[in-house]
């Protein structure tokens, strides 16, 4: 499939990785793709002016999630989370743990 | 000590006094699978009427002191704590459990199988990739005692009603099917 489906190499990493993990933000973003945080920066503000996925300032963090209100979300939702099982995304997420932690254990 | 070692001398113990416990969590797939996953805290669910003082009174007996929520021992390195739920799968209660035999006693813990739709869950629910894979290696490393008819029944307990989650579970079904097949 063509890296460049969302216009560019990154914007369609970064898209993946939103897709992947719903919420996320721009240092982890670049650390996952290994890309610089301004590139990843520059696909986020690209990514939102097109109204595909929009930011949450929550505390000193701005998270990043799909557009819940654009039109063919799910639908996107569902290429994005394809995608993200191709051989050149796929070990990408074995170690990336979402789920809570009680407090006071360790991590 | 292993972790199973571990579980078994708490159950065992919290046997005497009255208190049927069961391995649930990240530390079931340590029970059945450990070269899969090392969890170093040891979950176990209430299966009897006991409190949090009676609990404690009966691991400070084994040396365990309370730390916060969780109990910790000077003499090895895995924590042990209660969850406040009974043994479930994504809120679908479980009652029929696996027992380990350890040198130092039984335990029961999840079967492997939900220990395996536990972990899925987790992806289902919060995108936790990490719980993916580990239910991918699991099914992967035990596939010599697992069909996928037993797979798909605890699949079945979990809550796919939302399209994000029936989407991620098809993700889930593919890498279980792939790892039970050894690709």
């Amino acid at each position: 499939m063509d890296d460049k489906l969302f216009g560019s190499a990154t914007r369609t990493d970064t898209l993946i990785v939103v897709g992947r993990l719903q919420r996320t933000y721009v240092t982890e973003i670049a650390q996952i793709l290994q890309r610089r945080i301004i590139e990843i920066q520059r696909a986020v503000a690209s990514l939102e002016r097109a109204g595909v996925i929009v930011g949450t300032r929550v505390g000193t963090t701005r998270l990043i999630e799909l557009n819940p209100l654009f039109t063919a979300k799910t639908e996107l939702y569902a290429l994005l989370l394809r995608m993200s099982e191709m051989p050149l995304y796929a070990n990408r997420w074995a170690k990336i743990r979402r789920r809570p932690r009680a407090i006071s254990k360790p991590l | 000590m292993s972790l199973a070692d571990v579980a078994a001398t708490v159950a065992e113990h919290l046997k005497v006094h009255g208190i049927d416990v069961v391995v649930v969590g990240g530390s079931a797939i340590t029970s059945h699978v450990p070269t899969v996953y090392t969890s170093m805290d040891v979950d176990f669910a209430i299966t009897s009427d006991a409190n949090r003082r009676q609990i404690t009174t009966a691991l400070k007996e084994l040396g365990f002191e309370p730390k916060g929520r969780i109990f910790v021992h000077p003499d090895t390195e895995y924590t042990v704590d209660f969850v406040a739920e009974p043994p479930s799968i994504d809120r679908e209660l479980v009652y029929e459990f696996a027992e380990i035999q350890t040198s130092f006693g039984r335990f029961r813990v999840l079967k492997l199988e939900d220990a395996i739709a536990d972990r899925v869950a987790a992806f289902l629910h919060w995108s936790d990739s990490e719980a993916l894979d580990v239910a991918q290696r699991s099914a992967a490393a035990a596939r010599d005692r697992l069909t996928w008819e037993r797979i798909d029944a605890s699949l079945q307990k979990l809550d796919t009603k939302l399209p994000d989650s029936a989407m991620r579970m098809n993700i889930a079904r593919g890498r279980l099917r792939r790892a039970l097949d050894g690709k």
